[in-house]
């Protein structure tokens, strides 16, 4: 893609019909058909969404296997956790191939709703009981980590095309950051772990720590008290200091305000895009 | 006449081993760890918030009202706010399912620490709100209504909150709450606790599981002790201590060799400068509550160490608790932060109802 970004900038192409072109080609690479006005047909869209949350699943289940989903000691409270977590933390790696905010976001939803509905159909069903009680509202709350780092995926692309990288590229990029940046801050009682012990006694470092974690958002939807399950107990000294975690409501407003806040930076990013891209196009217009 | 000095010289002979008992502790000791008990109470006192709490927490209220109820100033709702208050901050913390608890987490462990201090009241009124904190606990217990079998190794346990792993120390505080509250001795509760805290003895003969040794200590979990702990398997002195009041709480006989071993392993490993069993002063004021406790249930005043020093509990314990008071009287471990024993709120709490177990 880079390559033919590259050739197309040589061949003196206006900005907006290399993005036009990065998708459309990127879209040609997965098997899509795109019309001349840029709008994919509605079944084939349909098989993008399920081929991405079909990758997503095998990833997802690869990851949940490796974290204990179906060992006999897992609680149902933690097979929950697992079936709305891990899906929720690695979407952003799929469904890169559309631009546009509003869209790519629908995309990635749906993405994330097929993948999580099959694990959590796989799980019950293979490994073992998930408390359905639960599940709405764990999962109210993963959908709302998954838009807004979609949203934040979104913004970095931007920020990314706008320093000169090409679209497609962006998009991966944007994507890879907003997976690791989740990963790095759902596994933070773990890592900060060290950083909480030598605050409990002055600050309020543990309870920021635990604030922080998508994961334990998900677990605190869930009414799991994640930091002394088991595994979380023996692998961080978190679980035994003085900590508080955030409310279910707290959370919810923080997500809220950050979704609307990424959103209106969107905006305002792809605005600039689009002045950038008429300014460059007039400076090249003859 | 001769009726009636037989009848005194009767009542004499009676009433020594009580008078015997009551002299167990050094009288000079036991007066200034009364005092001991003021100021700890004081500071209790002084801490609580407009509505009667401590840390905005129902765990804590608690114990700090239980200290205040059972302290030998014989406090009771008569006495003012600093009693109505705090009870009043635990009924109002009464969820729908019976727990007593400010948030999701900490439920069981909040639920039992409340249980006993509202029994402590000896008010009536609460009649319900125990019933409901009891049928909570009761329910709350890892069995098959979570879907696990009696050969599981969480099996009977109680851990701190929502559904998540139990332990022997939340058991402990579960069992005790129950006992507080006078739960029917024949209730299936007993037997199931004691599955799990047979399962997290160090005695191979009763215990099931593949790791047991043979030292009678108890470890945190089957199989398992926390990372500040080493996270193996060894028996450490704040979880003996909940194991053998566990056992002695459930109804099971005092020379049951389960209790005979957990007694001797206490006595062997006795010290009170770190958690016994280990080098650590992790859990140290939850260490002295236990284990004031436990030598308060069990009965004896007096035993023999490792060494074959005799020693005598009451004395050494008040000393050992004396000595770490601040000015203020407060109490907190410097050593540790771990299990919130940076909190002087809860150490305090903690300390005075050990010394009420001291000078009982």
């Amino acid at each position: 893609l880079a390559e033919t970004a590259t050739r197309e900038r040589a061949g003196g192409r206006f900005h907006l019909q290399e993005q036009a072109g990065a998708a459309r080609d990127r879209c040609e690479r997965a098997g899509l058909n795109i019309a001349a006005d840029g709008a994919l047909d509605r079944r084939q869209l349909l098989a993008g969404v399920v081929r991405d949350g079909l990758a997503l699943v095998s990833a997802a289940g690869v990851v949940a296997w490796a974290l204990g989903i179906a060992h006999a000691d897992t609680l149902p409270s933690s097979r929950l956790l697992l079936v709305a977590a891990i899906p929720t933390l690695l979407v952003p790696l799929f469904g890169t191939w559309r631009s546009g905010t509003l869209r790519t976001l629908a995309i990635h939803v749906a993405t994330w709703a097929f993948a999580t509905l099959i694990v959590l159909c796989a799980t019950g069903l293979g490994v073992g009981a998930v408390p359905l009680d639960r599940l709405p509202v764990a999962l109210l709350m993963a959908l709302g980590i998954v838009v807004v780092s979609q949203l934040g995926a979104t913004c970095a692309s931007h920020l990314l095309q706008s320093a000169g990288t090409a679209p497609a590229v962006a998009r991966e990029w944007a994507s890879w950051l907003v997976t690791a940046t989740l990963w790095l801050l759902a596994a933070a009682p773990l890592w900060l772990g060290p950083l909480a012990d030598l605050g409990a006694r002055t600050g309020s470092a543990p309870t920021a720590i635990v604030a922080a974690s998508p994961l334990v958002h998900i677990a605190l939807a869930a009414g799991q008290d994640l930091l002394r399950t088991e595994w979380f107990y023996a692998h961080t000294s978190l679980g035994a200091l003085q900590f508080e975690y955030p409310t279910l409501v707290a959370v919810a407003i923080a997500y809220l305000g950050g979704a609307t806040a990424l959103a209106v930076l969107c905006f305002l990013l792809s605005r600039l895009d689009a002045a950038g891209g008429a300014t460059t196009r007039s400076a090249r217009t003859p | 006449m001769k009726r009636l000095a037989l009848m005194t010289l009767a009542l004499m002979l009676a009433s020594a081993p009580a008078a015997q008992a009551a002299e167990s502790m050094d009288p000079q000791l036991k007066e200034k760890a009364r005092r001991a008990i003021d100021g700890g109470l004081n500071f209790l006192r002084a801490q609580q918030a407009e509505d009667g709490s401590l840390s905005k927490s129902v765990g804590i209220t608690a114990l700090a009202l239980r200290g205040f109820l059972e302290s030998h100033r014989g406090y009771n709702e008569a006495d003012g706010p600093f009693v109505t208050r705090p009870v009043e901050f635990i009924v109002s913390k009464v969820n729908p399912d019976g727990s007593i608890s400010e948030s999701l987490q900490n439920r069981s462990y909040n639920t039992a620490v409340a249980l006993v201090a509202l029994a402590a009241t000896k008010n009536p009124t609460y009649a319900d709100v125990i019933a409901n904190g009891q049928k909570f606990l009761k329910g709350h217990q890892i069995d098959e209504g979570e879907g696990y079998q009696k050969d599981h190794r969480y099996y009977g346990g109680v851990g701190y909150g929502g559904d998540e792993r139990p332990d022997m120390s939340n058991l402990y505080l579960a069992v005790e709450g129950l006992k507080a509250t006078a739960t029917d001795p024949k209730d299936p509760v007993w037997e199931k606790a004691l599955v799990f805290v047979n399962r997290s003895q160090n005695r191979s003969e009763s215990n099931d599981q593949a790791w047991a040794a043979n030292d009678g200590g108890f470890v945190y979990m089957p199989g398992w002790n926390p990372p500040e702990f080493g996270g193996k398997t060894d028996s450490y002195g704040g979880m003996t201590a909940a194991g053998l009041i566990s056992l002695l709480f459930a109804g099971v006989d005092r020379n049951d060799p389960r209790i005979q071993s957990a007694y001797q392993w206490m006595t062997a490993n006795y010290t009170l400068d770190v958690n016994p069993g280990t080098d650590a002063k992790h859990g140290l004021f939850y260490f002295y509550n236990a284990f004031a406790k436990v030598m308060a249930a069990y009965g004896e005043d007096e035993f023999t160490d490792a060494k074959g020093q005799k020693r005598n509990w009451r004395n050494e314990l008040a000393q050992k608790l004396i000595s770490l008071q601040a000015a203020d009287g407060s109490w907190v471990n410097a050593d540790s932060n771990k299990w919130w024993e940076n909190n002087p709120q809860l150490v305090t709490a903690w300390t005075v109802i050990a010394l009420e177990h001291i000078v009982r």
